[in-house]
């Protein structure tokens, strides 16, 4: 990866504005859900399995207040940002 | 906002854990310095320059209609068109020995901080194309190839590396690889080949958008980027990647990702923005967008990156691809070149960079009136304006590839002063009758000055393959002071 294409992942519009909308959808659809249950919930939509014990406990502190959009928009990128997402082995 | 516990990951151990997969690495194809392999005694030049800038007059630049004037010969309705040498007359430099074209009264005062080669002689390609040639100006390389051939630049970045960690090595300003006809052709070698992805160009097509390039993402405090970043890192090194390394490409994806925030956090990123540029600079480059690529390339040449292309920007049939109203088109892109190059060559010596930054001027081939490609070349005339003799303004100028003989300016790193070098036959065919320089040789010569000897290969699918066409180039050691 170029370091211009680590940028445009890390601060370009189109793709920032896609997490974004997909991180509000996901508060929007599911009001109810605990910061684990939306945590599991990415990891398996992305990843295709459960977070780890470990993956979980790194995550649970960014969201331990409560969800907003834009703590569910940096879990998401952070996941999909992942080279398990991004690289098909 | 809430708590974010502070990261226990240092930036030693991420990178650490990222060199654990070096291994595995090499077993995925990674391309292997021959040097290191067979621990060959390819002795590696004393550098001259640690920097180097490209300029690139896309399209080809017609060398007796700038830096290699013949005989001038005013328009004429009814002339015979075979009459016309140059359109523009000759004018005096600040070197006795050299004349440039009208036009060019800027660059003619810096003439002696440099070198002028009117020899650089191009292969006959037959069915001339821009690509083709442009893929062999910038990789050494006649296309097609069996392996992704490196860009020049990438060969800097690949076996020096940036002179700032934080800096890519190799910038390419001015050129958009969408929206004209040839985007594919100049995607082949608007590339690091196989050296991978790491070491291509960071792409600026817009040097006046480029501080745009670097900001952290619209909207998001600096606080949030970088715990959204730390937390990546985490995630990265709690997975099997931080544990046990992993495969070329998962390395290459998070040294790019590490690379970007790096970029993003520095106060390197300033050296994007030209709007930090006192206003009376400026304005010496704010000719056009060329103009402002030309300080962009000193801005990030300060910053410590390695290699800057700054290209007028091909696009067919515009810029120097003057296949009708050569004379006219003519007069428009030497006004958008003369006084920024001259102004960057006189910004790099009062900063006292000259002397180790190389900076070349340089295009794929040059332009006559008459001949396309060579004498007995097949390839086609692809002239807009055939006419036997001049009956308007668009019949006027130099409207077919000539492959024959062109110029090339070099100044600092190393190269003489004030030295001309090479020449073309004052009557057609203009060919290059003393001293002739290849793009192998000229390739050898500029690598040579940056401290990379043209012998550095690197093995690929268990193939060499050379800096310089089959490691043969020869620095033209007579440019060198």
């Amino acid at each position: 990866m170029t370091t211009l294409e680590g940028i445009e992942m890390s601060n370009g519009q189109p793709f920032a504005e896609l997490v974004q909308k997909a991180a509000e959808q996901l508060l929007h659809d599911h009001p109810d859900w605990s910061d684990r249950q939306m945590h599991q919930y990415l990891c398996q939509a992305t990843l295709m399995r459960s977070p780890t014990a470990d993956e979980l406990a790194k995550l649970q502190p960014l969201a331990s207040a409560g969800q907003s959009a834009a703590e569910i928009e940096d879990v998401l990128w952070c996941i999909v940002m992942l080279p398990e997402f991004q690289i098909i082995q | 906002m809430k708590h974010i516990e502070t990261s226990s990951v240092d930036r030693r151990e991420f990178m650490r854990a990222m060199a654990a997969g070096a291994t595995a690495a090499m077993a995925a194809g990674c391309p292997r310095s021959l040097l290191a392999a067979a621990n060959d005694s390819v002795e590696q030049p004393i550098a001259r320059a640690d920097a180097c800038i490209l300029l690139w007059m896309g399209g080809g630049m017609a060398g007796p209609d700038t830096f290699d004037p013949k005989k001038y010969q005013p328009f004429e309705k009814g002339l015979p068109v075979e009459r016309v040498m140059s359109t523009f007359p000759a004018i005096d430099t600040v070197v006795d020995t050299i004349k440039f074209t009208a036009g060019l009264e800027e660059l003619a005062k810096v003439m002696d901080r440099g070198t002028l080669i009117r020899s650089h002689v191009q292969p006959d390609l037959g069915r001339i194309l821009h690509g083709r040639h442009q893929y062999h100006w910038h990789t050494g390389y006649i296309p097609p190839q069996t392996v992704a051939a490196p860009h020049l630049g990438a060969w800097m970045a690949r076996v020096l590396g940036s002179r700032n960690e934080v800096m890519p090595a190799f910038f390419d300003i001015g050129q958009r690889l969408e929206g004209h006809g040839e985007k594919e052709e100049l995607k082949t070698f608007h590339s690091a080949g196989f050296f991978g992805g790491e070491f291509g160009p960071f792409m600026l097509p817009y040097p006046q958008d480029a501080a745009a390039a670097v900001r952290p993402p619209k909207g998001m405090s600096s606080q949030r980027f970088e715990t959204r970043y730390r937390q990546y890192r985490e995630l990265v090194m709690r997975g099997s990647l931080g544990e046990h390394g992993s495969s070329f490409q998962q390395e290459s994806m998070i040294r790019g990702m590490e690379n970007a925030y790096r970029l993003l956090k520095s106060p390197e990123r300033a050296a994007f923005d030209l709007s930090l540029e006192p206003k009376e600079n400026y304005e010496h480059y704010n000719v056009s967008d060329f103009g402002l690529g030309c300080l962009l390339a000193r801005r990030l040449v300060e910053g410590g990156t390695r290699f800057v292309e700054v290209s007028t920007g091909y696009i067919p049939f515009e810029g120097w691809d003057t296949h009708e109203e050569g004379h006219t088109r003519a007069v428009k892109m030497k006004k958008s070149v003369d006084r920024p190059i001259a102004r960057l060559i006189v910004d790099l010596e009062e900063r006292g960079m000259l002397d180790r930054t190389l900076v070349i001027v340089a295009s794929e081939f040059s332009r006559d009136m008459m001949i396309e490609g060579v004498p007995g070349s097949n390839a086609h005339d692809q002239s807009r304006a055939k006419s036997d003799t001049l009956q308007e303004l668009r019949h006027y100028g130099l409207h077919r590839h000539f492959t024959g003989g062109s110029p090339i300016l070099m100044f600092g790193g190393g190269i003489k002063k004030g030295l001309l070098y090479g020449a073309t036959a004052e009557e057609r065919p203009c060919i290059a009758i003393e001293n002739p320089v290849s793009v192998t040789d000229l390739h050898a010569t500029i690598l040579t000055a940056m401290g990379i000897s043209p012998k550095t290969g690197f093995e690929i699918e268990k193939r060499p393959f050379y800096a310089t066409e089959d490691g043969k180039g020869m620095p033209v050691d007579a440019l060198f002071i």
